[in-house]
């Protein structure tokens, strides 16, 4: 089942230019795509590329200037559906310090139940579950500026569950961290995604996206490429003409292809790379016997 | 040359929470090489690279830059500032002037040099760090992009002219092109003036091919200091540390533990695929 | 050193003052501190010592955090007690060139020391009992019925709540600044007034740039998790007016009318 929809979508941002006079600006060009229900959907491109401007349009914080953006069936610029759009998809923005409101843990995954209006008891066990959840039961009582950057993404996390959404959508969230913190919330993601929260996930960390249900490529505000992990890393050339890299395991495996070695081309990760050379290994074993 | 010498750093000392960032640091940096330092957020790369150009002083240890103590107290402010620059995390949000030309001028400024010298340095730290002078240096730098930011932020460290450039997490932050970008154009200028390039990262790739020496930092000691393929051989260690391996070394490391008799030493994905190839007789 | 502060900050606990409603906190420091203005001897003061003394032991909250957050304002303290014991006229019992202290300024000297220490440890306590959220929340319901004549009491609840939020935040960016103009050579210590101005604005700009920055990031975000939509907010920890409230209160009440009167009185 398509959870979001979005049909043609056009985004303009307007600016002024140096003499004062309104210029319109173009961030995302007709771009159309679905995500399934309980799917993990990466979104990958340069800066620039419209994918900040795309997250923000899939929960309403940004509406479209043309097409169409529907969340389980809801069209996002209908004004009556504003508040329901965003308690589907929760949002996780990029830096970890500048969404946390509150200055206690606890009291900041509360923000967004309490803002829907829900029991206080029910508040409660929400935000205990969340926390639980990304494993920061510990530091309810703590001050968000004391924690790590990564500590700190899994407290907006923490929040964004607590609303009970369909959705999180998670805009770049590890653009700031160290590789610790990244580990830290990509894995939350996924295991979020695992127990059936669909996930769309925003990076430029080619490593990131090779875990997901689908990829999606922009550049310019357009899609440029889009399929499984598989089928969108194995156009290596297309990617490096958008400046964006692939895959170690990726880039190796074709690199030994070039030099002779008889490998796949869907080569993805390190274990398929591993498992391929030693089969590899073992023919040319047998063949000198 | 830097050399430095039981380098001892307490937080707070005297206070209830005190704590050691840096304990007994001993190393030498060689005049011209680059030298990548990995470790743990907390680990105390930061408060090392604050003391190599006197923002902290040390609770005891010296660090000796060309001859001069800088942790001598008699040793002038400036005098440090001028021989050693230090790019910051996220460097672009220290910009403040109106224009691109008067932010970079502030360093130079501030040294007591000539405006015309000014000028000169102001005109060559932009062309370094590959901007156009002409284009930019009216402009306002909140209008440039994220990359060209740090860009103008990099310039006004680079127009002191210091003989010693230490980066912070230079491409903290930054998509992959700009990413690239930034570490060719810091290696551009290293190669064009011959300076010492101290860098923190971490990306062990990015470490493991730009640098010739590689320091390991972690709670505050020198774990290791050698050449990329001394340091990333450590891999028990390392990962102890938390640490990772650059991606290339971590595929043969694996392929090696499965049987396949390959060079420890690999560090490139180049590197491994001509190892790789040659273990299979290609 | 800036973090040491505690001054504002709140000592998590689950003590009977911790539990007490923050608008009965609220109040009761407000009657509290009347009542320290309102006392003219000492024995007042012995009264409110043993209330604060009360408050202290029941929210077992250590002396040692208390003592941190007395301790930057140590200097107004002295600047006070100096202030009154030079300046204030009558009999002389000490004197060195024009300085002179006289028997009642020493007394108004010792007499607003105390005043000071126990209305600053006072609402030290409310901080350190009250999570910033209850504080805020309690404002909100005491300032609620001037809604009426247009009080945006929400709205500066909620102020309240971010400043408190991002103070910290913004003491370490302005540290970071600080160094990364240092960096450059900037010289924040040395010429006159003017000079010293001017050289702030390389600190300033970048930090009102970090504000606004955060100030969008923020409003996105809190715009996502829903603050501003139609229904009506609830709270996690709502306020409920318990027995140990009304207890509390009437204490409180109790303390303020009986300095009242011995001040009537007396």
């Amino acid at each position: 089942m398509d959870f979001i929809k979005v049909e043609d979508l056009i985004f303009e941002y307007t600016k002024t230019d140096e003499g004062g006079a309104p210029v319109s600006f173009r961030a995302i060009d007709g771009i159309s795509f679905t995500v399934q229900k309980g799917s993990f959907t990466a979104i990958i491109g340069q800066n620039g590329s419209g994918k900040s401007t795309l997250a923000k349009n899939l929960n309403g914080l940004l509406l479209p200037t043309a097409g169409k953006v529907y969340i389980d069936g809801l069209d996002t610029s209908v004004p009556e559906n504003m508040w329901d759009v965003r308690q589907r998809v929760a949002m996780v923005f990029q830096n970890p310090d500048n969404q946390i409101v509150s200055a206690i843990v606890e009291d900041d995954v509360a923000f967004g139940p309490e803002n829907l209006g829900i029991d206080p008891l029910e508040i409660r066990r929400r935000v205990d579950s969340a926390l639980d959840g990304v494993e920061m039961g510990d530091y309810k009582d703590k001050a968000p500026h004391l924690l790590s950057g990564g500590q700190k993404q899994r407290i907006a996390i923490a929040g964004a569950i607590a609303m009970e959404p369909e959705c999180i959508v998670f805009d770049e969230p590890t653009a700031m961290l160290d590789p610790r913190g990244r580990r830290e919330v990509l894995s939350i993601a996924r295991e979020l995604n695992r127990k059936g929260m669909t996930v769309v996930f925003i990076t430029h960390f080619m490593e990131e996206a090779a875990c997901a249900d689908q990829v999606i490529v922009l550049d310019n505000g357009t899609i440029k490429l889009e399929g499984t992990p598989h089928e969108v890393f194995r156009r290596k050339e297309e990617l490096k003409a958008l400046s964006l890299g692939v895959p170690a395991a990726v880039q190796l495996s074709s690199d030994l292809r070039d030099r002779g070695v008889d490998l796949p081309e869907d080569i993805l990760t390190d274990e398929e790379l591993i498992e391929a050379l030693l089969k590899v290994k073992g023919e040319a074993e047998v063949k000198s016997l | 040359m830097i050399e430095v010498k039981n380098l001892t750093h307490i937080y707070n000392e005297g206070l209830p929470h005190e704590s050691v960032a840096l304990d007994d640091v001993s190393f030498r940096i060689e005049d011209r090489s680059f030298v990548g330092v990995i470790g743990h957020t907390g680990s105390g790369k930061s408060t090392l690279l604050q003391h190599l150009n006197g923002l902290l002083k040390p609770e005891s240890g010296t660090i000796v830059i060309d001859g001069v103590d800088i942790t001598d107290s008699h040793t002038k402010m400036l005098d440090i500032r001028r021989r050693v620059g230090l790019v910051f995390q996220y460097p672009e949000y220290q910009l403040f002037e109106e224009t691109v030309a008067k932010d970079v001028a502030f360093g130079p400024t501030n040294l007591g040099l000539e405006q015309e010298e000014i000028d000169a340095r102001v005109r060559e730290s932009i062309g370094l760090v590959g901007l156009d002078y002409d284009c930019l240096k009216d402009k306002s730098p909140f209008e440039l992009s994220g990359g060209q930011k740090r860009r103008v932020a990099i310039a006004g460290v680079l127009a002191m002219k210091p003989d010693i450039l230490v980066l912070d997490e230079p491409t903290a932050g930054l998509n992959p092109k700009a990413h690239f970008d930034i570490l060719d154009m810091v290696s551009d200028i290293h190669e064009r003036e011959n300076n010492i390039t101290i860098f923190v990262s971490h990306n062990m790739n990015d470490i493991a091919r730009m640098s010739d020496q590689v320091l390991v930092i972690d709670k505050g000691r020198l774990a290791m200091d050698g050449t990329p393929s001394e340091v990333f051989r450590r891999e028990e260690e390392l990962k102890a540390m938390g640490l990772a391996l650059p991606d290339a070394t971590e595929i043969v490391s694996r392929l090696r533990k499965r049987g396949m008799e390959l060079p420890a030493d690999c560090l490139t994905i180049g590197q491994a695929a001509d190892a790789i190839a040659a273990a299979l007789g290609k | 050193m800036i973090r040491d502060i505690t001054l504002g900050q709140f000592y998590p606990g689950n003590s009977v003052i911790h539990r007490l409603d923050p608008r009965v906190k609220i109040l009761a420091t407000l009657l509290y501190i009347v009542a320290l203005f309102v006392v003219k001897d000492f024995t007042g003061f012995i009264a409110a010592f043993v209330l604060l003394e009360a408050v202290i032991v029941l929210s077992k909250v250590p002396r040692k955090y208390i003592w941190r957050g007395l301790r930057p304002v140590l200097i107004i303290i002295f600047f006070t007690i100096a202030v009154n014991m030079f300046m204030i006229k009558g009999d002389i019992i000490w004197q060195l060139g024009f300085l002179h202290v006289t028997r009642q300024g020493l007394r108004t000297a010792e007499f607003m020391a105390v005043r000071l220490i126990l209305l600053i440890i006072g609402s030290t306590m409310l901080t350190l009992t009250t999570r910033p959220i209850g504080l805020t929340d309690g404002i909100e319901a005491l300032l609620s019925p001037f809604k009426k004549i247009g009080l945006p009491a929400h709205e500066l609840a909620m102020m309240m709540t971010i400043a408190l939020r991002f103070i910290p935040t913004l003491l370490e960016e302005t540290d970071k600044i600080i160094k990364a103009q240092q960096a450059r050579g900037a010289d924040f210590e040395s010429g006159n007034i003017l000079r010293r101005a001017k050289a702030l604005i390389p600190i300033l700009v970048p930090l009102f740039i970090s504000a606004f920055r955060i100030a969008q990031d923020l409003a996105m975000a809190m715009e996502a998790r829903c603050y501003g939509g139609v229904v009506k907010r609830t709270r996690m920890n709502a306020m409920k007016f318990a027995g140990r409230d009304l207890i509390a209160s009437i204490i409180f009440c109790v303390f303020l009318a009986v300095v009242v009167l011995q001040r009537v009185l007396l």
